[in-house]
């Protein structure tokens, strides 16, 4: 007997190739339909191969590293009243660094002139606030 | 005593390698124990492959460009100007031909340079996406081209981006096509090499395409001149072909720099290729297009190397014996028109195997673009 007509007697008959003519048999249209996206398939895997090659341990360990931080940081962030004055805080850096904003120098005379502006003495009350939860946080840090 | 560690250079391997050193050797630097010193002549990075788009009018070369002082650690001395004379026994630098620095480890990131002018009529008649001047007249030359013959020949060997000739004369065939003016144009690719390009799979690859899109492909096509009354492409063997647009990678050189310190015959370091020592000189790396390793001119080789010298310097300077080596990594993206693109990825032990082209790597590769400032900032 040659080595060739032993394994084809020795195929057991739910061989893959079976497997497959079955299914094509059962349903001809769902296979044809899942070979045509075999190829957004292949493409999406191109893609994977390309991060794959392009990356290295270092790059791989860099990403998390960063990603890790960024994670705590938005662990850290997703507290409702810090999301409340890290808005009020963000808002006010954009309109402070708004390109039609001018920068005078301001001197003692200037900085006393502006404390008698409400919108400073509101901002100056959360600076305070914002002071003194710092001061706190240091304190524990130091503990 | 602080170990003082010099990088000339900031372009993609200067701004990774000094990036990466900053980090790995935080400690030391905080102890002043380490110094590390990158040196720039215009305190600008640039990003060039951003060019390759602004000839087709999909960026501008404002987005290629950060100052240095915004994508350095803050642990980084960046001094800005031209390093006039290397001295590898003394192991001191000129700066501006006047000031002088010492140096423990010196990494030479100095690139490579343009020289046009090196082909007569070259600078007068042709094209290129190799400047931000250069691709903005690009630009505007073929927003104004209604039909005729666009000839896009490679002037010189070797050249930054290998892949760049075979992706601008697939992208312009189907940028042509966009316009409604491929059927008024011929595109027409010239290279000095035996086949459209050094690497075997690459030129199979852009064969196949050339075919397919009614590309006429010249191969051993060595420039001598070019005639722009005439506008004529002339080749060594008395070839000539005549353009309406010709588009040229120019000749590229070494600096003069590394010739004069004895670093390199031709402006090129001779460098180990896996330690990437230079062979002349005693604490001294190469790496990116300065080197006279035979890999591409590729940012990603530069990116690859730097973080082979950067964790050599740190086991240097913590007097460990140095055992990274650069394994001759390369990824190089290909445009194959303006939607699609695929990928070369090899190194020193093998070749590429190019994949069928696709949207996704396409985007992919336009997703780097826009995060290239994590990978300068030695993120990614």
């Amino acid at each position: 007997m040659s080595d060739e007509s032993a394994a084809s007697e020795a195929a057991p008959s739910d061989a893959p190739d079976d497997d497959l003519a079955a299914a094509i048999a059962e349903d001809p249209e769902a296979v044809a339909a899942f070979v045509r996206r075999l190829d957004d398939v292949n493409e999406l895997l191109d893609v994977l191969a390309l991060a794959t090659e392009a990356a290295d341990d270092e790059m791989v360990s860099s990403v998390a590293g960063t990603a890790g931080s960024l994670g705590e940081l938005a662990d850290e962030a997703a507290e409702p009243e810090t999301i409340r004055g890290a808005r009020t805080l963000l808002r006010a850096l954009g309109d402070a660094g708004d390109p039609d904003t001018t920068y005078r120098g301001v001197g003692a005379v200037g900085l006393l002139r502006a404390l008698r502006d409400p919108e400073v003495k509101r901002g100056l009350a959360f600076l305070v606030a914002l002071a003194r939860g710092i001061g706190r946080e240091l304190d524990r840090g130091e503990r | 005593m602080t170990a003082r560690v010099v990088v000339l250079g900031g372009g993609t391997g200067g701004t990774v390698l000094s990036n990466k050193l900053a980090s790995k050797l935080d400690d030391e630097i905080d102890r002043n124990d380490v110094e590390v010193t990158l040196i720039d002549e215009t305190g600008v990075h640039v990003y060039k492959p951003v060019w390759l788009y602004v000839a087709f009018g999909e960026a501008d070369p404002s987005e290629g460009r950060r100052p240095l002082d915004d994508l350095l650690d803050r642990r980084v001395q960046l001094r800005t100007g031209r390093v006039t004379a290397i001295d590898t026994g003394a192991k001191r630098l000129t700066v501006d031909g006047t000031s002088e620095l010492d140096y423990d480890h010196l990494v030479v990131a100095t690139g490579a340079r343009l020289v046009p002018d090196r082909i007569p009529g070259l600078v007068e008649g042709a094209h290129d996406f190799y400047s931000e001047d250069g691709a903005e007249r690009l630009r505007d030359a073929l927003a104004a081209f209604d039909g005729g013959r666009v000839v896009l020949s490679v002037a010189g060997m070797p050249h930054m981006c290998p892949a760049a000739p075979v992706e601008f004369t697939l992208m312009v065939e189907d940028w042509l096509h966009e316009q409604g003016l491929r059927d008024a144009s011929e595109v027409v690719y010239t290279a000095p090499t035996e086949r459209s390009h050094k690497l075997p799979p690459v030129a199979d690859w852009a064969d196949e395409r050339f075919g397919a899109r009614g590309i006429e492909s010249h191969t051993g096509f060595a420039v001598e001149r070019v005639d722009p009354d005439d506008r004529t492409l002339h080749a060594a063997d008395g070839r000539t072909l005549d353009y309406d647009l010709l588009v040229t990678i120019p000749p590229h050189a070494g600096v003069d720099l590394v010739a004069d310190a004895g670093l390199g015959d031709d402006g090129w370091v001779e460098t180990d290729p896996r330690t990437l020592e230079a062979a002349r000189a005693h604490d001294v790396y190469a790496i990116g297009d300065t080197t006279d390793i035979e890999r591409p001119m590729a940012g990603s080789v530069a990116h690859y190397q730097a973080g082979v010298v950067a964790d050599r310097i740190a086991a240097q300077v913590r007097s460990h014996r140095p055992t990274a080596m650069y394994d001759g990594k390369v990824l190089c993206f290909l445009e194959a028109g303006m939607d699609e693109a695929t990928f070369v990825s090899f190194d020193y032990d093998s070749l590429p195997d190019l994949r069928e082209e696709s949207k996704l790597v396409h985007w992919a590769k336009g997703a780097y673009n826009e995060s290239y400032w994590l990978t300068a900032r030695g993120l990614i």
